[in-house]
């Protein structure tokens, strides 16, 4: 990028109409986020044909504000009252509640704030320098890798069953099991459908995420114990401000977070949803002793690590859209209906006869991540007085939204019959042992295997071991999940050589 | 034993505490607010006498964002500037799009209930009987107009050295096993490249997906030899030259006017074998014609408004008006081809 | 964890939640397996192989289950250094409300099981779940706004609210939201309920 392009595009960017756009989608973004079942892709559906009328670089600014902003949002509900507002949101509730119920709710809501931020700015810069590498990264991207991920995805579940390793995996096949229901596209058959309409597209994530994470939590806090009738938290402990040598503690996670949430953005087939838990899982894997400990009990990392890669994520969607025209997640392929309306046809011509409006686009959506986290920061202390209504009158307010939200994303009264279904069923599952988490992940990853490990038959023609040996992303993907499986077991050889604390076996 | 068990202490419920919440969701409130003031949306119904008095739901059996969403979005204002009335847009996804096809079958035939169907996509959901809908047929519905025919389109990668037009493609196809992608079974992509193995023994072994750009990332990444598609999915990426469009299914020798350089089937000398999606409106079965008249009247004038054409356009998509006789023809066009295609390949008993 | 079961002869306790758990999860498998015999072997491939490895997983837990200790601790392998210290020492036989409190500690966050299944316990959030069906069932009869003003009223006061502002505050400015955010800014067509159709 010359100076006098940047300098155009500087120009197109910072005009009255596209600040107040950005600024509105930022805030929008940020409530929609939060709200449990509306996602950003909703947000920026509805808003399409609004920006028919507006300026290219204002209308699509705000479509790329809301993307990134409501994935934020979503922290914030996940956070203090252990609802994902989005399917992206769920890995950060793990720890944001954990810490939110030790008074630091503030506190996490300032780190996902900053590890947002941060995560977005990497996307946006990844946009603006390397879009046309990182985009032939992604197109050596297919069904074989796809199924690779998602198998290394599942061995995230290993790591969630803070208690039994047994029923942490159970509850994942479980999940395996749910994401089997529906019409199979490959071959048209309805399975588990027991003759109903409603599951024919198969069972929607949103109802099934808030279900089993606010729905179950509701009940659980009915059972009127911990004091739980009280507020949740006994009120706020220190300040909001992580400290700086906090800071310091989560930056090399937020980078690395930041890096691979781009990585999993550029990809067609995975969205913020697989980036979080990713991102998630190899900031425990790179943590060591009491740091590792922390996971699942209130780890600063741990909300940093999943905010920063789903936010990552968003500029990495952003790359094969603007590049080759291939939306990398749901909300990218609504924004690139508003791309085409107005005349922007991804491609080279965006970055050459076209680039002063594209760059102006991208940098509008820099800043839009800058803006998220300033107006993020300012309200985390504000945010946190959710949690200071008691929980018996902040609880049916919860379960109204959840209800309203689940009834949204299809207008449909089944769905919320799901999520009620979804919820006991939670419920029921906490008590006995059995976490949530691995679910959702079996149902976000279980029709990415499948889909992937059918569709790489196809493209085998025979010999599947030696057409998987003979990619080479497919042979790194192996290469990452055998290191996976082993490195705990080389692990343990090392701890026994060297005698420490007692061991308890699981 | 219930001893443990914390018992609800009563109220003493901080005011102070309660109004700063109030205060907060009211800010929550404004932000969406001051959101919507910016985009202003704005739509009053005028009620005029008789027919349409109050507004009409337009049933969308996709979600928010797809392509006939936005399609009936840009139609809407339109449309309700032509009829006078509110129009209100319901997306009801699921079951494939039966969630929203049945709510439209089983409407009250008053023409307050309508709503977008997609030919031939949504016949395979009546007559696959797997899928247990023996009760409705192409007569369940009453078409109103046709809004767009979306044309099959046929692609290779620019760089493919085994094949550069669509003779050399069908030459090597039937002597060589290659890789076609779908949008999923029974899907119009799906019974294009059904259709043309039927006819010319071209050898594709399907690869399905969700969504076109999937297959064309697939094309891209040299992980699939062919994509089928439709024009508006492509035109951006072979405009670019990232793809290269090889044909266009469409009948006769007419082109499509996003691709003027892309032949179409039968002027290559492939006769017979066409393939198009197409969104439309309907009703439920046995909706008053006078009603019918006065919807297709005004989505005439709509449809072919020059705003229209042009916003539809700009993605590569095909205004096709079709009054209601003409747009039932294509439908029980569609509905033939389709049952014995499926027949013959999907659900019948020698389908593989 | 140390168990203090092999000194002492196992309860009779056949039943444990783990045990119920384990036989749910192969019973689940055997319909959903009997529910694939109508699909193409292509298929039913990889749901048989997912219900498979659901039904040993069952079985494994099932027999863990039975093995455990038959109190209302913590489950079996759910021990973790980190948080013995406090949890241990309570552990040791002693009156319920001593199991309950150990339990209650030892309770893992992400919710690995309190095993907590008497029905004093169970009472509140049966209660509650009874309330929120309702209110989805009324949904459609009654219309969403109604139905969620009533629902929350209903809800606030089995929560033990009894002051009328909280009551007012709640139930209009929740209704308003919703009516204004989703009815309005979003333009999602709620229910209106049949009473009023």
């Amino acid at each position: 990028m010359d100076s006098a392009l940047f300098l155009d595009a500087l120009a197109n960017l910072f005009t009255v109409e596209v600040l107040l756009a950005i600024t509105a989608g930022v805030v929008g973004g940020i409530v929609i986020g939060a709200l449990p079942g509306l996602s950003g892709t909703m947000g920026i559906a509805l808003l399409v044909p609004i920006t028919f009328g507006m300026d290219p670089v204002a209308g699509i600014s705000m479509l790329a504000a809301i993307y990134t902003s409501a994935t934020y949002g979503g922290s914030i509900s996940a956070i203090l009252i252990n609802t994902p507002g989005t399917p992206a949101g769920a890995a950060t509730a793990l720890d944001g509640y954990q810490l939110t119920r030790q008074g630091k709710g503030a506190k996490a809501l300032a780190v996902s704030a900053i590890a947002s931020m941060i995560g977005g700015v990497v996307s946006a810069f990844a946009l603006l320098l390397l879009a046309p590498p990182l985009a032939q990264v992604s197109l050596a991207f297919s069904a074989p890798e796809y199924f690779l991920l998602a198998v290394f995805g599942l061995l995230i579940i290993g790591s969630l069953s803070a208690g039994s390793l047994l029923k942490g995996f159970a509850a994942g096949v479980l999940g395996l099991l749910l994401a089997t229901v529906g019409i199979d596209i490959l071959t048209g058959y309805p399975r588990f459908t027991f003759g109903t309409t409603a599951l024919q597209s198969g069972i929607e994530l949103v109802p099934a995420l808030i279900g089993l994470f606010s729905l179950s939590q509701v009940l659980i806090l009915a059972e009127g114990r911990d004091g739980a009738t009280e507020a949740m938290t006994s009120g706020l402990r220190g300040r909001a401000m992580p400290t700086l040598a906090e800071l310091k503690r989560i930056l090399g996670t937020i980078v690395r977070s930041s890096g691979i949430g781009v990585f999993v953005g550029i990809l067609p087939g995975a969205g913020g949803d697989i980036g979080s838990w990713v991102g998630y899982n190899e900031a425990k894997r790179f943590s060591k002793g009491p740091e590792k400990e922390e996971f699942g009990r209130g780890s600063l990392k741990g909300v940093a690590a999943a905010e920063s890669a789903n936010n990552a994520v968003t500029g990495g969607a952003m790359i094969p859209l603007l590049t080759l025209g291939i939306p990398g997640s749901s909300a990218t392929a609504v924004i690139l209906g508003g791309l085409l309306i107005h005349g922007m046809q991804p491609g080279g011509a965006l970055f050459t006869e076209q680039a002063d409006t594209t760059y102006a686009i991208m940098l509008g959506f820099l800043l839009a991540n800058i803006l998220m986290g300033i107006i993020a920061v300012a309200g985390a202390r504000y945010l946190v007085i959710a949690t200071k209504v008691p929980v018996r009158v902040l609880v049916p307010i919860i379960v109204a939204l959840c209800v309203v939200g689940t009834y949204a994303v299809n207008n449909s009264v089944a769905d919320v019959w799901v999520m009620l279904v979804a919820g006991l069923v939670g419920y029921l599952m906490r008590k006995v042992g059995v976490p949530p988490a691995p679910i959702v992940l079996g149902l976000i990853l279980g029709a990415i295997a499948e889909k992937g490990v059918r569709q790489s038959l196809v493209m085998a023609q025979g010999d599947v071991l030696g057409y998987y040996l003979s990619r080479p992303l497919s042979l790194v993907l192996l290469g990452l999940i055998l290191m996976s499986l082993l490195a705990p077991v080389l692990a343990k050889r090392m701890r026994r050589a060297v005698p420490q604390k007692a061991e308890v076996e699981t | 034993m219930p001893e443990n068990s914390v018992k609800p202490v009563p109220p003493a419920i901080d005011r102070r505490r309660f109004l700063r919440v109030g205060g907060l969701g009211l800010g929550l409130v404004g932000a969406a607010g001051a959101g919507g003031l910016l985009t202003g949306c704005a739509a009053d119904g005028a009620a005029s006498a008789g027919y349409p008095d109050r507004p009409i739901q337009v049933i969308i059996a996709y979600a928010p964002g797809g392509g006939t969403d936005v399609g009936a979005r840009i139609l809407q204002p339109f449309l309700e500037e032509e009829l006078g009335a509110q129009i209100q847009i319901v997306n009801r996804p699921g079951g494939g799009g039966w969630a929203g096809w049945n709510e439209i079958v089983r409407a009250e035939p008053d023409g307050y209930t309508i709503g977008f169907i997609n030919s031939p996509n949504f016949m395979t959901g009546y007559l696959d009987p797997r899928l247990g809908r023996s009760d409705v047929s192409v007569e369940s519905f009453t078409p109103i107009a046709n809004q767009v025919t979306d044309y099959g389109a046929i692609a290779v990668h620019p760089d493919d050295d085994r094949f550069s037009d669509i003779g050399e493609l069908m030459a090597y196809a039937e002597k060589h096993p290659l890789i076609v992608t779908s949008t999923g079974v029974g899907s119009d992509d799906h019974y294009a490249s059904l259709a043309l193995s039927d006819r010319y023994k071209t050898r594709f072994s399907v690869l399905h997906n969700e969504g076109s750009s999937d297959g064309i990332s697939d094309l891209l990444g040299r992980n699939a030899d062919v994509v089928f598609a439709n024009v508006g999915e492509v035109m951006s990426q072979h405009e670019d030259g990232k793809v290269k469009v090889v044909a266009v299914m469409r009948g006769g020798t007419e082109r499509s006017p996003y691709l003027p350089d892309v032949p179409t089937m039968a002027e290559a000398g492939f006769e017979g074998v066409e393939s198009w999606s197409s969104r439309g409106i309907a009703g439920p079965a046995g909706l008053d014609p006078k009603v019918v008249e006065i919807l297709s009247a005004a989505c005439r004038r709509a449809v072919n408004n020059p705003d229209h054409i042009e916003q539809l356009g700009s993605q590569g998509l095909e205004v096709d008006y079709k009054a209601p006789d003409a747009y039932a023809r294509m439908l029980k066009r569609d509905d033939k081809s389709t049952r014995r295609l499926g027949e013959k390949y999907i659900w019948g008993p020698e389908a593989v | 964890m140390q168990t203090p079961t092999p000194t002492r002869p196992p309860r009779r306790r056949p039943l444990t939640p783990d045990t119920v758990l384990g036989l749910v999860l192969v019973v689940l498998s055997a319909v959903f397996l009997a529910a694939t015999f109508g699909l193409s072997a292509e298929a039913a491939a990889w749901p048989r192989g997912v219900l498979l490895a659901l039904a040993a997983l069952g079985a494994a837990i099932a027999v863990r289950g039975r093995r455990a200790p038959a109190r209302p601790a913590p489950p079996a392998g759910d021990a973790d250094p980190s948080r013995a210290p406090g949890a241990a020492p309570s552990a040791e036989p002693g009156t319920d409300a001593d199991a309950v409190a150990a339990a209650a500690e030892a309770r893992d966050p992400e919710g690995a099981g309190d095993g907590d299944w008497r029905p004093a316990v169970l009472r509140r959030p049966a209660a509650a779940l009874g309330i929120i069906v309702a209110y989805v069932a009324l949904l459609e009869v009654i219309g969403f706004l109604a139905a969620t003003g009533l629902y929350l009223l209903a809800h606030l006061w089995f929560n033990g609210v009894r002051d009328w502002r909280v009551f007012a505050g709640v139930a209009v400015g929740v209704v308003a939201f919703i009516h204004f955010l989703f009815a309005y800014e979003l333009s999602v067509p709620l229910p209106a309920g049949m009473l009023f159709e």
